[in-house]
């Protein structure tokens, strides 16, 4: 019997190798080593904040000094304060627990194709608190859960999006470190031309890193995707979707059997509505990123302070929060600020700085909202803490008012806070349209319709001074735009909270527009040169179409078209040759419902006819077929007709001259004056007589060379007789 | 051509029904053999293509007839590749510039001028000039108008242009002196009854007067609607009744029955109903002017006299407005609300009294 015997230190070497090992697959995100260091770290800390606690206690001449001695520490460090106290970890994130939640799950929904590890079903949903039911709640329509066929989540990319400052990049890389993803990022330095964005989304989703220690797949991280070029954003959609057929991709696509991106890929942007996201928004899942909350904020800018050992109170951070709309960039900025001149941060000193008063872009609803809505008058906010607490649950507007000053609701401050805001965002002409659209469903009191009118006026004045810029290029008439807006804030504006919706209807109506101008070109394009001559696009949609569609309608019975009497024949014909010129036809099309009906092509209803207004007599379906049919067969008759006159036409030319040239002459095929043959019922050959001297003859065929012999059931009909030697003769050669 | 407007288009000077003076001074001056450059105006659905077409006929022959559908692709200075239908024989070419709507200045320079520097092969056999057709000539750009115009003077040897436009305030004073107008005048109802008899004793049909007379009343001196009515009539109810309804545009009833709605009730939830009748009708092609137009005949027929002039103030400064703006949406609105709010003060006013 043996026993093997090894040393302690053996031991102590396998058990933290395992535990190195064990990083990769721990439970925890941090292995429990550094996690106890951290906690080691976390409680000396503590201990030593007390001690700073007890010593802020004391005079602060003491203070003084061991704050200079920190600081002159912390000076070291060139860092800014927004990389150094980036949060570390998914539970330090600061921006809203909603917008986090969504991300992070969306992105678990890839570990079925990405890892290749299903996805926890949550079976304690129902045991969990109310707050986790809400949340799911909120999450499901948001968020598609299913995943399609290749395992991949129905939404393949994630569009953030939400005023700069609020951790849009630091969530986007958390969580995609959180989910054990690699990050690489793509932001607008990077060069973003559609060629080289194409190759750069596939070497992102398509290959992993070699190098490294732990090669991680890849999550492509899309930043300030808003002002990438739309070609660029078609590339992605495209790619997306599957149906990149670019340059070079193809023969790749071709190997590995249908492009599907396999990688998640997530945007940020801050404008959601630039028009060159238009398509990526109907494919994304967004997620908008509300404001943070400015207490949450105010909390970790305390720790912050406290770290950094700047005195300070509660009630200033709030009103910093405030001041710089939960921006927690600049609230960084401004506290290392402070720090570096050494002075402590009071109330007075957060409402006398000039931060916050910075060109803050408002997303177009808010802006709109702005328009609308009359603010409340306000309470003092920076008063006391225990007001802020209430504001919190005002609606947003609210936190976001700009003039902190005006505290009363007189029309000047309104003016100049409507005026500033709609200054700030600079889309003039997307805000006018979204106050046309949406001012007629505002509550507001007006019985008489003046201010309706006046309003309206002001639209046109706006639409004249916008022509007039885009027209003349004339910038200069741009200030007096926003004025408009000003006017219809008095006009419509309301206390009571407005229903905004996007304007699309303009963009609807241009779509449909070209459309209609599409359907009268294609008609102009096939009719008669004759008849079109006379057509112009105007005359035929005034005129002609109108009319044309209650006389393509005669009155037909629906029987066979033999049994028509000569009225019916006559108008039949006439349709169909009205039709020709017209270059109209009818389709065979399937509705939804799954029936087919017959359309017109190119469907002039579509340019006649309005909602609402029914044809006044409609062909059946039969006869429809029939017209169809018949236009088709007329339109053959006519070709031929045409092709007839041509060659005659040839002909007569040829005639004049009596001698043909070569080429024209032709050979007659003489007739041959065949032997009748008797045949019977079923078209065979009836052989009467067959003589001895026939079979005489067959025998004579049968000695030739090649004969031919029936034989019912066998298939090789024709025989030859072969020699030996011709055999060899061909396998010789 | 078995739509009856194209089935009886005459086709030759001497065939046409009405002006016949200027037709026959249209044929005499032909008969040299040359001619200036053209421009033809007059109201939709007068004949002016029909008098050019006879105009080209009597000068080329029947071989004008012999058309040709041919689709031109042509690059702007931007690169952007604009597609244009001409239709032409061997003597002549016609095109729309507008087709190509702002880029109509490339379409002149580069069409135009390409057609008109070159020179007939064969002199002999034809005119030793080709004549160009531009329709809608008053829908061109300023831009293209002056594109034009040396084009006009410099190839005038191998070239001859016949401009067709509605109105010729459009046209700038620079084309006009260059050109000899001719204005196509609308006929007049008898002219136009007279027409229609016509074409129905070429179909066989019988036509009552009482009826010819109420369509042309209806076509409003536009002859080509009126046949069409009349045909759609034909295909409605044959024989023909004295009493018959004439059928009218889809888009004619929807404006009436807007401007019904207007007068009906006002308020801002009707307006934004009106807003998606007017957007539907611009979807449909119907340009401002028009349903300006319609909506102000229709507006002031329940109005006296005093109201009148103040809708009328308006919808004039509305109308302008719209030529300075590029939404004609929002002024065609702001027409109607503040026809509503007039309206609604003077019916307010009116009840007032009443009590």
């Amino acid at each position: 019997m043996y026993v093997r015997l090894r040393s302690e230190e053996y031991f102590e070497q396998q058990i933290s190798s395992i535990t190195a090992q064990s990083r990769t697959v721990g439970l925890l995100s941090v292995p429990y080593q550094t996690l106890w260091e951290q906690a080691q770290l976390y409680i000396q800390k503590k201990l030593d904040q007390e001690e700073a606690e007890q010593r802020s206690s004391e005079p602060a001449t003491e203070h003084t000094d061991s704050g200079c001695e920190t600081m002159s520490e912390e000076e070291d460090s060139a860092d800014l304060w927004v990389e150094k106290y980036r949060p570390k970890s998914y539970l330090e994130l600061l921006s809203d627990e909603g917008a986090n939640r969504t991300l992070l799950h969306w992105l678990k929904l890839w570990d079925k194709i990405v890892f290749n590890r299903d996805r926890k079903v949550k079976q304690k949903a129902k045991v969990d608190s109310k707050n986790e039911n809400r949340f799911q709640k909120k999450l499901s329509h948001v968020l598609n859960d299913g995943l399609d066929e290749h395992g991949c989540p129905q939404q393949k990319v994630a569009l953030l999006c939400g005023p700069p400052g609020l951790g849009k990049t630091t969530l986007a890389h958390m969580v995609s470190t959180h989910a054990g993803y690699n990050v690489v990022e793509v932001n607008a330095s990077d060069d973003r031309s559609p060629d080289v964005f194409r190759t750069q989304l596939e070497a992102a989703t398509q290959m992993r890193s070699v190098m490294g220690m732990q090669p991680r797949p890849n999550c492509l991280v899309l930043d300030e995707i808003d002002g990438a070029p739309a070609a660029s954003i078609d590339v992605l959609i495209k790619f997306v979707l599957g149906k990149d057929t670019g340059r070079g991709a193809r023969s790749k696509k071709k190997g590995r059997g249908g492009g599907v991106l396999k990688r998640p890929v997530i945007c940020i942007c801050n404008d959601v509505y630039v028009p060159a996201l238009r398509s990526l928004r109907q494919i994304a899942l967004i997620v908008q990123f509300p404001p943070t909350a400015s207490s949450r904020l105010a909390q970790r800018l305390l720790e912050i302070a406290r770290k950094q050992c700047i005195r300070t109170d509660m009630g200033a951070l709030l009103a910093l929060a405030e001041k710089s709309h939960n921006d927690i960039r600049s609230c960084l900025s401004v506290l290392h600020f402070f720090k570096s001149r050494k002075k402590d941060v009071r109330l007075v000193d957060i409402q006398k700085s000039s931060i916050g008063q910075k060109d803050m872009q408002k997303g177009l609803f808010s802006v709109w909202q702005e328009v609308f809505q009359i603010q409340r008058p306000r309470r003092k906010l920076f008063s006391t803490i225990l007001a802020k607490g209430d504001d919190r649950l005002q609606p947003m507007p609210d936190l976001n008012s700009l003039e902190m000053k005006f505290d009363d609701m007189s029309l000047a401050s309104r003016m100049l806070g409507v005026l500033k805001t709609v200054q700030c965002c600079g889309d003039y002409d997307r805000l006018m349209q979204g106050v046309y659209e949406n001012f007629l469903s505002m509550s507001f009191r007006d019985s008489r319709l003046e201010a309706v009118s006046l309003g309206l006026e002001w639209f046109c004045t706006a639409d004249m001074l916008s022509h007039k810029i885009h027209a003349t290029q004339n910038y200069i008439l741009m200030p007096y735009q926003p004025f408009a807006f000003v006017m219809w804030h008095f006009l419509f504006a309301s206390f009571s909270w407005p229903k905004i919706t996007y304007p699309s209807t303009g963009y609807e109506v241009i779509v449909k527009e070209q459309k209609a101008r599409q359907i009268l070109r294609e008609l102009m394009r096939g009719m008669a040169p004759l008849v079109r001559i006379h057509a112009n696009p105007a005359q035929l949609l005034f005129d002609t179409l109108p009319l044309l569609l209650q006389i393509l309608v005669p009155t037909l019975r629906s029987v066979s078209m033999q049994l028509y009497s000569a009225r019916e024949k006559e108008d039949l014909n006439h349709v169909i040759s009205v039709m020709i010129d017209y270059n109209l036809n009818y389709v065979q099309e399937r509705t939804l419902e799954g029936n087919y009906i017959y359309n017109l092509d190119p469907n002039i209803e579509e340019l006649a006819l309005f909602p609402g207004q029914k044809p006044a007599r409609l062909l059946s379906y039969a006869n429809k077929q029939l017209i169809s049919r018949e236009v088709e067969l007329e339109k053959m008759r006519r070709t031929e007709a045409r092709l007839q006159t041509d060659t005659d036409a040839t002909k007569e030319t040829s005639c004049s001259n009596t001698v043909l040239p070569n080429h024209r002459q032709t050979l007659q095929p003489k007739t041959i004056s065949a032997e009748m043959q008797c045949r019977d019922f079923f078209g065979r050959v009836v052989q009467h007589g067959k003589t001895p001297a026939d079979r005489a003859c067959t025998d004579e065929i049968v000695k030739s060379d090649i004969w031919f012999h029936y034989k019912e059931g066998f298939s090789n009909a024709v025989r030859r007789s072969v020699k030996i030697q011709d055999l060899l003769n061909s396998g010789g050669m | 051509m078995s739509l009856w407007v194209d089935k009886y288009r005459p086709n030759s000077l001497t065939k046409l029904d009405y002006h016949k003076a200027q037709a026959l001074h249209l044929k005499n001056m032909v008969q040299q053999g040359d001619f200036p450059h053209l421009l033809v105006y007059g109201p939709s659905g007068a004949g002016k293509k029909t008098r050019i077409f006879c105009l080209l006929r009597e000068l080329y022959g029947p071989g004008v007839e012999r058309l040709r559908l041919e689709h031109m692709n042509i690059q702007t200075p931007s690169n952007k590749k604009i597609d244009i239908t001409t239709v032409s024989s061997n003597y002549h070419l016609e095109v729309n510039p507008s087709d190509a709507g702002f880029h109509d200045r490339v379409v002149i320079q580069e069409l135009i001028k390409t057609v008109a520097q070159t020179h007939q092969l064969d002199p002999s056999g034809q005119r030793e000039f080709k004549v160009v057709v531009i329709c809608e000539a008053d829908c061109l750009t300023k831009d293209a108008q002056h594109a034009l115009r040396r084009t006009m003077e410099k190839y005038v040897a191998t070239c001859r242009i016949i401009l067709v436009a509605n109105t010729i305030s459009r046209v700038i004073p620079a084309i006009r002196s260059r050109c000899l107008g001719v204005r196509v005048g609308a006929p007049n109802k008898e002219e136009i009854i007279n027409i229609l008899q016509s074409v129905c004793r070429k179909e066989g049909l019988s036509l009552p007067n009482e009826l010819a007379e109420r369509i042309a009343v209806q076509s409003n001196g536009n002859l080509r609607r009126a046949i069409l009515f009349l045909e759609t009539c034909k295909v409605q109810q044959y024989p023909f009744q004295p009493d018959q309804k004439v059928a009218s545009h889809d888009w004619e009833i929807y404006l009436k029955d807007t401007a019904k709605m207007i007068v009906l009730e006002q308020s801002p939830q009707k307006l934004l109903q009106i807003r998606s009748r007017l957007y539907e009708l611009m979807i449909h092609g119907i340009p401002s002017e028009i349903i300006f137009k319609g909506l102000l005949q229709e507006l002031v027929k329940n109005c006296d006299m005093q109201l009148k002039t103040q809708i009328v103030e308006k919808a004039a400064f509305f109308e302008h407005r719209i030529h300075l703006g590029s939404k004609p949406i929002i002024h065609l609105e702001a027409f109607v609300a503040s026809f509503m709010a007039i309206y609604k003060k003077f019916m307010e006013a009116t009840v007032a009294d009443l009590f």
